[in-house]
C-alpha cells in the first residue's frame, strides 16, 4: 500500500511540473505573440534601449501611446502621449503629456506629432518623441481604448480626484452618460476612459485632459505595483490580449513590476507650456521652446545621462506641476539649448510667427538650413547671434553633455558647401554612384578631414529631408567620425558638425 | 475553453505518467514473476520431470489459415511440455484448411467427449493427429472466433485452457511460466507477454531484431514493448487489465464455463476479460495475472491496408464493450480499477479527448494568428517528442529487464522508429481511434486481416538446432 501512496504523490508531482511547465510556455507565447512587439529603430539616441538594464536597475523612459482605434485595429491615431521616466535609485517618475497636436519635426516635414504615427507608426512616433524633448526614449507601450478598459477593469479600476464636475452627455465622442462629480472617484474600464479623453468640456481644454490622463495612469501604476501574482498579470495579459502592444518583453515587463515598482510613490508630472496657432486652417499646438528644454534637461538628469547642464540642478528643484507661460527670454532658452541638441523646433517655430504663411515644407528646410548655419558668419539674424555665440564656445572642446559616451571630440567649424553640379535637388537620395551621393560623400570627407579614396563609408541615416549623418572612418580604421552634412539651397552639401567617435559604432 | 483544455491536458498527461512509474520494477507486486527461479534448474526439472505440470489445453481457432498453419504446428510439436493437447478448430474454413491440417498431422477422426455447458455451432468431425497424438482437430460449422473458441473449451479436457491466434507461436519457456503462476489457486486468468513474430530474433542473446523488417513492423514492435511492458503491466497492478490479448490467453477452464463462454462479438478477448472482471467481482480472491515470462509471438500486419483494418478493428471492439458492459461500468467506475481505466484512460482520454483536441487544432489554426498557431504547434511538437521520447526509452529499458534487448545494430533503426513513433505513428492511431469509433455505428464487420503467408518456423528450428 505505501508504494501505492509514493505512485500518486509521484505521478501527482509530474503532472504538476508538467502543468506548470506548460502553462508558463503557454503564456510566455501567446503574451509575447499578442503583446509584446519588439520594433527596429534607428533613433537620435542609437542603442540606448538595447544597453540599458532593467535587471540592474538602470533608469528607463517609456512612452505611453493612448491609441484612438476601437477594436485591436491597425491604424488610428495617437490620441494621447505620455513620456515616463522611471527612476528606481531616486524612487521617483517623471511624467509628461505631451498635446496631441503639438507642432514639431516628424521626419523631413513639420505637423502635428499624432501624425507621427500614420506616417511611420510605433517608431515615428518614438523618433519624434525624442526630437521634441531632446529625451530618449526606450521603450514604448501602445493601448487602444479596448486595451486601456480592459487594464482598469482588470486592476479593480482606477482612483481619481476630480477636480472639475462634467457630465459626459451631448459629447461628440460618446453616447455614454456619466457623471463625473468632483472629489475622489473610482472608476471602472469604461467610466475611466471617458474620464481621460473628454476635453471639450473643460474650460482648460487640452490640460485639463492631460491631466487627467496622468492621473490616471499614475492610479494603474499604483495599483499595478502592488500586483503580487503571476496569475493577475496573467489575466491582464489574457484580457488586453491584442488591444496593447510594447517593446518590454516579458522579463523586462517582470524585472519593471519588481525592480521599479517603488518608483511609483513618488511622481512628478509635467505640462509642455505653449501656444494655439492655426496654420493654413490646421489647428496646431506651439510648444514653448523654453519648457521643452526645461522638461528635457529635468528628464534628462533623472534619466542620470552624463548632463553636465548648470541648470539641470536647479531644474531639478522646481516645481514642475506649475503651469509657466512663456515668460523666459529667447536667450535663456537657447543658453540651454546644447549646440549638439538637434532641435529644430525653436528655428522653426520663430520661423513661423515671422513667416505664417510658408508652406511647412518650405518652414522646415528653412529652419533646419538656419540651424545648420550655425557657426557660420553667413546669416545675421539677429536671434541667432546668440546662438552663434554659444555655440562658438563649444566649439572644438569636448562635450560632455551629448549623451552618447563614444563621441570624444565635437568639433563645429564654418565649413563650406562642396560645389554642387545638381540643378534639380530633391532631397537626398542615399543612391550609391549617383551624383548626389558623390557630393555628399565628398561633404562628409571634408568635414571629417579624410582625403575621400581614405575613407570607408559605414553607415548614412537621413536625418530630414536635406540632412544626413555618416559614419566615415578611415581606411586603416583608426580614427572615427560621425559628420553631420546638411543641404545648402543654391550651394551644395556641407559639413554642419563632425564628431569624433571612439569606435566606429556603426560595425557590424 | 482554457479549463476544459488544461483538465484534459491533465488528465491526457496523467495516465501516461501513472503507468509509467508504475511499471517500473519497483512496484512489482510479489510473486508477480512466480518462475524466476534459474531457467537451466527449471529445463532440468522439466527434462526428469520434476515438475508438477497441470494439463494444459492450447486452443487454436483457424479460418482460412492454410499459409500460417505449419508454423503453428511446427512450434506445438515442439513445445517442451508433458500435460498438453492442443485443438485446432477449424471453423468453417472456405479454403483448404482441414485438408492442409490432415497433411501435416496425419488425422483421423476420433471420439471425443465434450462438457456440454456451451452452445456452439454443429461440429461435424473430431480427428486426432496420428504423429502427436496430444494434437487435435475439430471440424465445425462457420460461427465465429467466439464460437470456435466456445466448442474448443468444451472439447477440452484440461484444467488451464490457452487460446491463440493462429498466427501466434509461445517461447518453450512459456508453458512452464504458465504453470508456475496457475500454481496460485486464486489465478483464474492471465495475459501473456506478446512479441512480433516478423521481429523474432534468430539469436538467443537479444531476442528481437529489426534487421529485417519495414518501418511499419518496428514502430509495432515499439507499440508492442509500451503496450505490454508499461500500459499492462501496470493495470495488472491496479487489478484493471481489460484485454486480455486474444493473441496469448490464458484461463482457468472452469471460469470459462462460469461466465459462460465467449460472446460472439467483434472483440471477444476483451469481452471474455470484462465478463471475468464482473466474475471476480463476486469472487473477491480471484485475480487475473500479466506473466511476462510466458512470451509468444505473433504475426502483425505489415502494410498500412491490413494495419488498419486491423486498429480499426481493435477501435470497434474497444466501443463495443464500452456499450456492453456499460451498466457493469457504471456501477463501479470509482470502485473498480478496470472500469475506471476503461471509461476514463481507453473512453474519455484515449477516444473523446481524440475528437476534443483535433477541434481545438483545427479552431485554434483558424482562430489564431499564424504566429501563435505556430507557437501552439511548436509547443506541442516539444511536449509530444520529449514525452514520446521518454515513453519509448522507457518501454525499450522494460523490455531490456525482461530479457528482451535488441541487436547492437539495431541502435539506429530504433532511434528512427522513436522518431516516426512520435511524428507519424502516433497521429496515425489517433485517426484509427478516431475512424474507427464512428465506423463502429455504421459497420460492425469483423475485418480479418490476411496472413503473410511467410515461414517462420524453419528459421526457428535452425536457430534451436
Amino acid at each position: 500500500m505505501g508504494k501505492k501512496v509514493v505512485l500518486f504523490i509521484l505521478t501527482a508531482c509530474t503532472v504538476l511540473i508538467l502543468g506548470i511547465i506548460s502553462y508558463v510556455f503557454q503564456f510566455t507565447t501567446t503574451t509575447t505573440s499578442n503583446i509584446v512587439k519588439e520594433i527596429d529603430r534607428n533613433g537620435k539616441f542609437g542603442d540606448r534601449q538595447e544597453e540599458i538594464s532593467l535587471m540592474d536597475g538602470d533608469p528607463v523612459s517609456v512612452l505611453v501611446m493612448g491609441m484612438d482605434t476601437r477594436a485591436g485595429k491597425q491604424g488610428g491615431q495617437t490620441d494621447t502621449l505620455v513620456l515616463l521616466t522611471i527612476n528606481p535609485d531616486s524612487k521617483s517618475v517623471k511624467m509628461v503629456s505631451i498635446p496631441r497636436d503639438t507642432y514639431t519635426k516628424i521626419e523631413g516635414g513639420i505637423d502635428k506629432i499624432n501624425s507621427a504615427y500614420g506616417i511611420g507608426n510605433v517608431e515615428m512616433t518614438m523618433n519624434s518623441v525624442e526630437n521634441l524633448l531632446n529625451v530618449p526614449v526606450d521603450y514604448y507601450i501602445e493601448i487602444d481604448m479596448k486595451g486601456f478598459t480592459g487594464i482598469v477593469d482588470s486592476l479593480g479600476g482606477v482612483e481619481v480626484n476630480n477636480d472639475f464636475e462634467f457630465r459626459t452627455d451631448h459629447s461628440d465622442f460618446t453616447d455614454e452618460n456619466v457623471h463625473f462629480p468632483k472629489g475622489k472617484l473610482t472608476l471602472d474600464g469604461k467610466e475611466a476612459l471617458l474620464y481621460a479623453r473628454m476635453r471639450k468640456l473643460d474650460p482648460r481644454g487640452d490640460f485639463g485632459r492631460q491631466k487627467r490622463q496622468r492621473q490616471v495612469i499614475e492610479s494603474i501604476l499604483h495599483k499595478g505595483s502592488n500586483l503580487s501574482s503571476v496569475t493577475k498579470f496573467g489575466e491582464i495579459a489574457q484580457v488586453v490580449g491584442k488591444n496593447v502592444n510594447t517593446n518590454f518583453n516579458l522579463f523586462e515587463l517582470w524585472m519593471l513590476q519588481s525592480n521599479y515598482k517603488e518608483a511609483q510613490e513618488n511622481i512628478t508630472s509635467y505640462e509642455i507650456a505653449g501656444e494655439d496657432k492655426t496654420i493654413k486652417g490646421t489647428y496646431y499646438y506651439m510648444p514653448d521652446k523654453k519648457e521643452l528644454d526645461r522638461i528635457s534637461t529635468a528628464m534628462k538628469n533623472h534619466l542620470e545621462m552624463n548632463d553636465q547642464d548648470p541648470y539641470a540642478g536647479e531644474e531639478k528643484k522646481q516645481d514642475s506641476e506649475s503651469r509657466e507661460s512663456k515668460e523666459g527670454t529667447s536667450e535663456e532658452a537657447e543658453e540651454m539649448d546644447g549646440e549638439e541638441s538637434r532641435n529644430d523646433q525653436e528655428e522653426s517655430n520663430e520661423d513661423k510667427e515671422k513667416e505664417e504663411t510658408d508652406s511647412i515644407k518650405g518652414e522646415n528646410s528653412k529652419g533646419a538650413e538656419e540651424r545648420n548655419t550655425e557657426g557660420s558668419q553667413e546669416k545675421h539674424d539677429p536671434p541667432n547671434e546668440q546662438k552663434e555665440t554659444e555655440t562658438f564656445d563649444s566649439e572644438e572642446k569636448p562635450v560632455e553633455n551629448s549623451g552618447d559616451p563614444n563621441v570624444a571630440q565635437v568639433i563645429t567649424k564654418n565649413w563650406s558647401p562642396v560645389p554642387t553640379s545638381q540643378e534639380n535637388y530633391s532631397g537626398v537620395s542615399f543612391e550609391k554612384g549617383s551624383l548626389d551621393w558623390e557630393e555628399m560623400t565628398a561633404a562628409i570627407s571634408k568635414g571629417a578631414g579624410l582625403q575621400k579614396n581614405d575613407m570607408i563609408v559605414w553607415w548614412v541615416s537621413g536625418e530630414g529631408l536635406k540632412k544626413v549623418i555618416g559614419t566615415v572612418t578611415d581606411k586603416a580604421q583608426t580614427n572615427n567620425y560621425r559628420v553631420y552634412v546638411s543641404w545648402v539651397d543654391g550651394a551644395g552639401y556641407k559639413p554642419t558638425k563632425v564628431e569624433v567617435l571612439h569606435e566606429n559604432d556603426q560595425k557590424r | 475553453m482554457e479549463i476544459l483544455i488544461m483538465v484534459f491536458f491533465i488528465l491526457s498527461v496523467t495516465f501516461p505518467v501513472l503507468h509509467l512509474y508504475h511499471s517500473l520494477p519497483w512496484f512489482r507486486e510479489p510473486n508477480e514473476r512466480s518462475n524466476n527461479r534459474e531457467a537451466e534448474l527449471k529445463k532440468w526439472m522439466m527434462d526428469h520431470e520434476q515438475e508438477d505440470e497441470k494439463g494444459i489445453s492450447i486452443l487454436v481457432p483457424c479460418f482460412n489459415e492454410t499459409g500460417i498453419l505449419e508454423t503453428s504446428i511446427e512450434n506445438m510439436k515442439s513445445l517442451p511440455y508433458s500435460q498438453l493437447e492442443v485443438l485446432y478448430i477449424n471453423d468453417g474454413s472456405t479454403d483448404d484448411t482441414l485438408r492442409y491440417l490432415d497433411e501435416m498431422l496425419q488425422l483421423k477422426p476420433c471420439k471425443l467427449s465434450t462438457d456440454g455447458q456451451l452452445s456452439y455451432e454443429q461440429v461435424k468431425e473430431t480427428y486426432q493427429s496420428e504423429l502427436y497424438p496430444n494434437i487435435y482437430v475439430i471440424d465445425k460449422e462457420n460461427g465465429g472466433k467466439a464460437d470456435a473458441l466456445n466448442a474448443g473449451v468444451d472439447y477440452s479436457r484440461n484444467e488451464i485452457t490457452i487460446t491463440l491466434d493462429a498466427d501466434t507461436i509461445l517461447e518453450d519457456m512459456a508453458l512452464p511460466a504458465v504453470n508456475d503462476t496457475f500454481n496460485d489457486d486464486d489465478v483464474v486468468a492471465a495475459g501473456g507477454m506478446v512479441h512480433v513474430l516478423q521481429a523474432k530474433s534468430k539469436h538467443s542473446s537479444n531476442r528481437l531484431s529489426l534487421r529485417k523488417t519495414n518501418m511499419l513492423l518496428r514502430v509495432q514492435v515499439l507499440d508492442f514493448l509500451k503496450a505490454f511492458y508499461i500500459s499492462k503491466l501496470s493495470l495488472v497492478r491496479f487489478k484493471g487489465l481489460a484485454v486480455i490479448s486474444g493473441a496469448f490467453g490464458i484461463f482457468r477452464k472452469q471460469v470459462l464455463q462460469d461466465v459462460g463462454g465467449y460472446r460472439k462479438t467483434i472483440g471477444e478477448d476483451i469481452d471474455i476479460t470484462l465478463r471475468i472482471h464482473e466474475f471476480i467481482a463476486k469472487h473477491k480472491n480471484f485475480k487475473i495475472c500479466f506473466i511476462s515470462d510466458a512470451v509468444g509471438y505473433t504475426e502483425l500486419p505489415e502494410t498500412w491496408k491490413d494495419l488498419t483494418k486491423q486498429r480499426l478493428r481493435w477501435q470497434k471492439a474497444y466501443i463495443d464493450c464500452i456499450i456492453h458492459f456499460r451498466s457493469f461500468f457504471g456501477k463501479t467506475i470509482f470502485s473498480k480499477a478496470v472500469s475506471f481505466f476503461y471509461v476514463f484512460e481507453a473512453f474519455l482520454i484515449g477516444t473523446l479527448a481524440s475528437y476534443i483536441m483535433t477541434v481545438i487544432v483545427i479552431v485554434n489554426m483558424i482562430n489564431s494568428p499564424q504566429d501563435l498557431f505556430l507557437s501552439y504547434v511548436f509547443f506541442y511538437m516539444f511536449w509530444i517528442f520529449l514525452f514520446g521520447v521518454i515513453y519509448d526509452v522507457v518501454a525499450i529499458k522494460q523490455g531490456k529487464h525482461y530479457g528482451f534487448t535488441f541487436n547492437r545494430k539495431d541502435g539506429f533503426r530504433l532511434f528512427s522508429v522513436v522518431i516516426f513513433d512520435i511524428f507519424v505513428y502516433r497521429f496515425v492511431t489517433m485517426y484509427f481511434v478516431m475512424y474507427g469509433s464512428i465506423s463502429y455505428f455504421f459497420n460492425k464487420k469483423w475485418n480479418k486481416v490476411s496472413r503473410t503467408g511467410r515461414k517462420y518456423h524453419h528459421k526457428d528450428s535452425k536457430n534451436a538446432a
